[in-house]
């Protein structure tokens, strides 16, 4: 099998020049390495760096220390620690997508446009565009009259579910996922695990953060636990 | 696969003095907290400022009020002259002229054919004797462009995309509201086709509702025509919303820049920081 992604000792320290040089500790010393089509779940935890694996991975955060060896396509080996910042745009364009807790998107844009402009930044026709967004948003059973609307004007869970459409129509090649399902009800949960597993059976590598262990049991191959560092392989016992 | 380089400024400054006196760039800058010269008197506007623009892509400018952001358009469009530095534009001469060494009339080329600025204030970008028809014909008069006709279809082809009524393409700016004045200076910097259209402050002074409207603008032209982009602002959600990369600048100088997530979420510099803990 393919190896997508092998991280190693990756170091976050935030350094806060504005009170007096204060180090925050973000994540430390984590190493995993995750093959096509895996699912990787992180746990533990509030504040233990799930999160901050994940910005580190999508360069949000500089990391301090380690490697991030990503086998892209395009480029072949990249080390997205140290990669020049036009080689991470152009990554982030082509194959890797974050998905954040929160919705960040100019106003006035409809959901509509604003997941096919996805695609559509990919260079796909706009009217193939829109209808895969539809047919997308109605396998999500996003209800057809908040299509047109804007996503401010949507409840949490359903802005969260946008959020997840709009990285999930231009199947990225890595997925970052940061608590997918954290504020959904169970039915939207599922359609969710749903889609998280049909990304990941058309070959997209994934790496969730949970708070949720049994949603977490639904889609992971392996586990790591940021509290003991180390990867627990997902076995049949553990989803039981 | 790396993008193309449209833009590319290496050691861009400006003094404003009578006479420099040589040693004001060391004894200025964000580590004295000062930008004019305690020997001299004279005023660095900016200095050090060396950077690339890629093709489509949209780099944003933040800093305090007299950081410099809108010094560094204002040279790049040839609007003041530098002290010193260099630039060169990859669709010009192939990118192997400093464009600050040309003549005025080749800037005047570039200006015309290369390049489109949208300024913070619209009397500054639009003639307030001219129609807004008028407006945009003159900057594609100064593109070579003399046929009515095509003149007359641009204009509205442009004023349709900005959202302007074209009923109104030959009323004066000056009845115009802020936002459509705004707008149409959209439509002015856009008539030649620019490679890159530099935008100081567009948002600053709107209200919400046009402001989203601009934004939108923005973001579908850089969409749709894949037009290379300097924003400046002091809005850092303005920034965070439409540009790729972020220049963080302090008295005169680039203190940072980096992706503009990595900029708000993870600022190195601690005059980033300041910056971003000061956000609402």
């Amino acid at each position: 099998m393919d190896k997508i992604l092998s991280v190693s000792n990756l170091t976050k320290r935030f350094i806060m020049h504005l009170l007096n040089e204060k180090v925050i500790r973000g994540c430390s010393n984590i190493s995993f390495d995750l093959y096509k089509g895996e699912l990787l779940g992180i746990t533990g935890p509030s504040g233990a760096g799930k999160s901050c694996i994940l910005k580190c991975i999508y360069r949000t955060y500089m990391p301090t220390e380690g490697k991030i060896l990503y086998n892209s396509n395009s480029e072949g080996m990249v080390d997205l620690a140290s990669a020049p910042d036009d080689m991470i745009i152009e990554l982030r364009e082509k194959e890797i997508a974050h998905v954040t807790q929160f919705l960040h998107t100019i106003p006035r844009v409809t959901v509509l446009n604003l997941i096919a402009g996805e695609l559509i930044n990919k260079g796909v026709p706009e009217n193939e565009a829109m209808l895969e967004t539809r047919s997308l948003l109605a396998e999500m059973r996003i209800s057809e009259n908040l299509w047109d609307a804007y996503p401010s004007t949507l409840s949490g869970g359903e802005q969260q579910r946008i959020n997840i459409a709009k990285s999930f129509i231009s199947k990225p090649r890595l997925l970052l996922l940061d608590e997918p399902t954290a504020s959904l009800d169970s039915k939207s949960r599922d359609i969710v695990v749903k889609l998280i597993k049909k990304l990941k059976n058309s070959g997209t590598t994934i790496i969730g953060v949970f708070h949720d262990i049994e949603t977490m049991k639904m889609v992971a191959d392996k586990v790591l636990d940021v509290t003991e560092k180390q990867i627990r392989e997902v076995t049949k016992e553990l989803v039981v | 696969m790396s993008k193309k380089k449209i833009l590319s400024v290496k050691d861009l400054n400006l003094i404003h003095g009578k006479k420099p006196c040589g040693r004001c760039l060391e004894l200025t800058g964000p580590e004295v907290e000062s930008n004019i010269c305690p020997v001299c008197g004279s005023i660095v506007a900016c200095a050090d400022i060396s950077f690339d623009l890629n093709e489509g892509e949209i780099l944003g400018i933040v800093g305090e009020s007299g950081s410099g952001k809108s010094t560094i358009v204002q040279c790049l469009y040839f609007d003041v002259r530098p002290t010193g530095g260099e630039a060169y534009i990859s669709c010009f001469e192939e990118g192997k002229v400093n464009i600050f060494s040309e003549s005025s009339q080749k800037k005047r080329y570039m200006r015309s054919n290369l390049m489109g600025i949208v300024y913070q204030n619209p009397q500054r970008g639009l003639n307030f004797d001219f129609s807004c028809g008028g407006n945009i014909a003159e900057k594609l008069l100064m593109a070579g462009i003399y046929n009515i006709k095509k003149i007359r279809d641009r204009s509205t082809e442009l004023l349709t995309k900005t959202e302007i009524s074209t009923e109104r393409i030959d009323d004066p700016p000056g009845n115009f509201s802020g936002g459509m004045q705004q707008r149409v200076q959209i439509s002015k910097a856009l008539a030649n086709n620019p490679a890159i259209l530099f935008l100081d402050e567009v948002t600053t002074g709107l209200d919400v509702s046009v402001q989203a409207r601009v934004l939108d603008l923005i973001r579908q032209l850089q969409r749709q025509l894949g037009i290379s982009m300097i924003i400046v602002s002091h809005d850092l959600r303005v920034i965070r919303l439409l540009a790729h990369r972020t220049i963080v600048m302090k008295n005169g100088r680039i203190v940072e820049m980096g992706l503009t997530d990595q900029i708000l979420e993870d600022p190195q510099h601690k005059y980033s920081q300041l910056l971003v803990n000061s956000m609402l």
